[in-house]
């Protein structure tokens, strides 16, 4: 450290952090802690212990379709949020042509442009067009917001990839395509993975669109959450909502884990 | 004025990175912290400046301890090995920074920042800003930064690693002209021998954030504590040998290579029978008729002129190679294959016992 | 590079496979991102009779929603302060601490924005009703004599979203300060500064870029933020996202949620705007270096 902690600055500083990560925490605390009180309704903290809440969502049958509503958006808008971004980034990497800032500013825009707007936009769009049915609404404009942070995670890598590589590949005889599978994509794995991620979890947690454009009998995890938490407390939704920060916990856990012994995390 | 450090020692964890590390630096002097990467020496010269709390032990300056006194209340100038200039701010500006922060008058900083920019052949170069500066000029501003606060040490951690070897060496000449001009007493890091040699008065040897050795450079060099030090200062040559007896002060040592040599003054715990190593530095060898008494036989295997001296590298009988440096002219006419006599000069030989 | 056939591959390669890498993505796009927002301009502003600035017209003359802008530039304003208070000293601590709790610290950063800000809303929820652990607590302090109600009120939503986004602000800052060379900072002190002076003058001074840019980012998601202000705010603190969810969903009149929606657009671009340049200008600085 630069700063002494035992120093008042470094004090002050500190405390703040510390509020900071309390500050981060505690709701996410609440959510998960809540529904383990037995009073019936929900309070923080929790008064006695029990874990028929917990017990109940798990066999909830409307949130766990609700759940396969969003595993299936999720994944589907991710792998393709996946191709067409991998696609792009190499092609914006890969070759210079004049309006190449342009086209990249442009791919990356809807990562600036609020929701809300976008979810109106489409779902008139729809409506007047008649285009796509069912999910794949909802999965259309997944894609749109998923898709920056594919090339967001992306081009950096890919810009940071050794071109000499690729070039050694094709003196060896490789053709174009076979050094892109060969050679680049296997370096550039981690992050097209990490980017891959980004997006399907960009697409699991987003509510905005969902409310939107959702098929009415079938709404995401995030929908039925919103719908219920609007409706009033019930400890039910708190245990759905704890279940999914714990799960997300763990996954976030496993994933650090794969690649630090995967050896691949610089 | 000078500085002392007291069995200074720095942990993190269960990792030693400086261990009892004790010197004393005379006023005006410059000590040379050298040794191998990670041995400590930033850490050392890190602790001196304040912005690493020693684990234990103390750094005194004249007479008073500064063990915890906050760095920016410590009078040391310091030249970074990143330079670390300020990127916003002008050549001039980076060097007026401390003499604001002492609340140096307006008239007399810009005097003092022009006669210091003057000394080290910066006029002109007042308004760039670091980046608009080569690698050489950068170095030049970090230095008068540190020096224009007129600090009573001044510390310098690889200020010029960054050079090339031509600038390397001017600048470290120019560097040790000004420390002494300015009478400061400096801590000066390097893993150069040389660098330390030519400009440093007294030389500490560290190894694994261990003191091995501390002298002036001919000590050192001359005298090596143990075979770490006699390795990492200079050219050596280590040949495995045996004592033979013991002659009063002195004793006698059968080589492997094949010849009995006397060892003068090898200490104590030499005695017969005792295994070692005995340094040989090139220097100290001469060439000879390969059947004359008192030499190696070798086979030369590879001669390479250095200009001045030619490095002859050869292979003694006991499959041990040998480096041999010697005038070029005795040289000429030696090619790989040829069988020479490797001649010690008196005295030359310095043993170390088996560890 | 010497056989003919490798060459003239390479030559077609070279034209072709841009616009086929490109096609995907570049279709996706005009279809489902550029058309509808063009068409949703356009619906906001024409009507039975074609073009017309009607829409507009209302918004502008109406209090009402003058005073749903204010509100909601004020959220911003006001989010933007907390996570800057917070972030700045976080991010720097992360950025400094030299051991392994800052990975962790750095993950334990990231976890909330893994979390659906619905779910994050949801606790601040439980937190805030009148028998909640915050009036308890405000009483207990004695900053309150009767229960507080921060539910469906301005101040609980700037607190609830104001830890939806803090995550970015530190990951944005830490980034900024990572960049910045901690030698600086011995630099200064050796050179006399006293450490609050050192950060004032060189890390603070250096990162005022990032600092600006970490708030218009926070600044244009928070005034675009939908699902905090509703879940929390209710019809009580009514914001633009909400009001312009309330246009379409709830009273169905698409073309002035299209007006709402174009002029929350138009703000949030012309930060970005300035954000991206401000981005802009470190990176070219920063080469330049
Ligand atoms: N903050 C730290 N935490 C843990 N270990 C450290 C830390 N700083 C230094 N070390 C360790 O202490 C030892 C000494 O480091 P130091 O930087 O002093 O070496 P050095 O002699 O300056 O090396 P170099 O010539 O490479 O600059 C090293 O083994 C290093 O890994
Ligand atoms: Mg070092």
């Amino acid at each position: 450290m630069t700063i002494s902690f035992r120093s008042p600055l470094g004090f002050v500083l500190l405390l703040l952090a510390v509020l900071a990560f309390g500050y981060l925490l505690l709701p996410i605390l609440v959510v998960v802690a809540a529904p383990l009180g037995d009073t019936g309704y929900l309070a923080f903290p929790p008064r006695g212990l029990t874990f028929k809440w917990y017990a109940a969502a798990l066999h909830d049958t409307r949130y766990l379709s609700a759940l396969a509503v969003s595993l299936r958006i999720a994944l589907t808008s991710a792998l393709i949020a996946c191709t067409i971004g991998v696609a792009a980034a190499y092609g914006l990497t890969r070759f210079s042509f004049p309006g190449r800032r342009l086209l990249e500013a442009i791919f990356l825009s809807p990562l600036i442009l609020p929701t809300l707007v976008l979810a109106v936009g489409l779902t008139l769009f729809f409506t007047r067009t008649g285009l796509l049915v069912g999910s794949w609404k909802l999965v259309a404009a997944h894609v749109i917001v998923c898709t920056p942070y594919v090339l967001r995670v992306s081009l950096p890598v890919l810009r940071r990839f050794d071109r000499s590589l690729e070039e050694a590949a094709r003196n060896l005889g490789a053709s174009p395509v076979m050094a892109f599978f060969l050679v680049v994509l296997p370096v550039v794995r981690p992050g097209i993975v990490a980017g891959t991620v980004l997006a399907f979890i960009t697409s699991f947690d987003e509510v905005v669109l969902a409310l939107f454009l959702a098929e009415p009998g079938a709404p995401t995890l995030p929908v039925m959450i919103y719908s219920a938490v609007q409706l009033g407390f019930e400890p039910s939704v708190a245990a759905v909502s704890g279940l999914l920060v714990l799960a997300t916990l763990g996954l976030m856990i496993l994933y650090h884990l794969l690649g630090t012994f995967g050896g691949r995390r610089n | 004025m000078d500085i002392q450090l007291q069995n200074l020692r720095k942990t993190y964890g269960s990792a030693v990175a400086v261990a009892d590390m004790s010197a004393k630096i005379p006023q005006g002097r410059m000590l040379a912290l050298l040794g191998p990467s990670g041995c400590g020496k930033t850490t050392t010269l890190r602790m001196v400046a304040g912005f690493i709390a020693p684990t234990s032990g103390s750094i005194r300056v004249g007479a008073t301890d500064i063990t915890t006194l906050p760095a920016h209340k410590r009078d040391t100038g310091l030249v970074f090995q990143s330079y670390a200039l300020f990127p916003h701010l002008s050549a001039a500006e980076n060097i007026a920074f401390g003499l604001r922060r002492r609340g140096v008058a307006r008239a007399e900083r810009e005097q003092r920042v022009t006669a210091m920019l003057d000394k080290l052949k910066l006029s002109g170069l007042a308004d760039r800003l670091p980046r608009q500066l080569s690698g050489g000029q950068q170095q030049r501003v970090a230095v008068a930064r540190a020096l224009v606060i007129n600090p009573s040490i001044l510390l310098l951690d690889e200020p010029f690693s960054n050079l090339d070897a031509k600038l390397r060496e001017s600048t470290g000449l120019e560097m040790s002209r000004l420390q002494r001009e300015f009478g400061l007493t400096s801590i000066f890091v390097t893993h150069d021998q040389t660098e330390a040699m030519s400009i440093a008065d007294t030389i500490a040897v560290m190894k694994d954030g261990e003191l091995q050795q501390i002298g002036s450079a001919s000590e050192i060099y001359e005298r090596p504590a143990n075979r770490f030090v006699a390795d990492f200062i200079g050219r050596a040559n280590f040949l495995a040998g045996r004592i033979l007896r013991r002659e009063g002060q002195d004793a006698v040592a059968e080589l492997a290579a094949g010849l009995e040599m006397r060892l003068l003054d090898p200490g104590a715990a030499a005695l017969p029978g005792a295994q070692g190593e005995a340094l040989l530095r090139p220097e100290a060898i001469a060439l000879a008729d390969h059947a004359s008494p008192g030499s190696f036989k070798a086979t030369v295997e590879q001669i390479s002129y250095q200009g001045a001296i030619a490095n002859l590298h050869a292979r003694l009988a006991d499959g041990s190679a040998i480096v041999a440096s010697v005038p070029p002219e005795d040289a000429r006419g030696l090619a790989p294959g040829k069988l020479v006599g490797l001649a010690p000069k008196p005295a030359a030989l310095i043993w170390f016992a088996k560890s | 590079m010497t056989k003919p056939e490798t060459k003239g591959g390479g030559a077609r390669w070279a034209l072709f496979a841009p616009a086929l890498l490109f096609a995907p993505c570049a279709f996706v796009y005009a279809v489902f991102f550029i058309w509808p927002q063009a068409s949703l301009l356009a619906i906001s502003a024409t009507d039975a009779a074609g073009l017309t600035l009607a829409h507009y017209q209302r918004f502008a003359g109406d209090s009402y929603y003058w005073e749903i802008l204010g509100r909601t530039l004020g959220l911003g304003a006001a989010v933007t302060a907390i996570t800057l208070v917070l972030g700045v000293p976080t991010a720097y601590l992360l950025a400094r601490v030299q051991s392994r709790w800052a990975g962790f610290l750095l993950l334990l950063t990231t976890f909330p924005l893994l979390v659906s800000a619905v779910v994050r809303s949801f606790g601040w929820m439980v937190l805030f009703f009148r028998d909640g652990l915050l009036s308890h607590g405000l009483m207990a302090l004695g900053f309150a004599d009767k229960p507080v109600q921060t539910m469906y009120t301005m101040a609980g939503v700037i607190i609830a979203l104001a830890q939806v986004l803090l995550p970015l602000m530190i990951l944005t800052l830490h980034g900024v300060f990572k960049s910045i060379d901690r030698d600086l900072e011995y630099a200064a002190m050796s050179l006399g500064a006293r450490p609050i002076v050192a950060l004032g003058l060189v890390t603070l001074r250096l990162a005022s870029g990032g600092i600006v840019a970490g708030s218009l980012l926070v600044f244009s998601l928070a005034i675009s933020a939908f699902a905090t202000p509703s879940l929390v705010g209710g019809a009580r603190a009514n914001v633009m996202a909400t009001a312009i969810y309330e246009q379409a969903i709830e009273l169905l009149d698409w073309p002035f949620a299209a007006a709402l929606a174009t002029i929350l657009l138009v703000t949030v671009l012309a930060l970005s705007l300035a954000y991206g340049a401000l981005l802009e200008g470190r990176g070219e600085r920063e080469a330049a270096r």
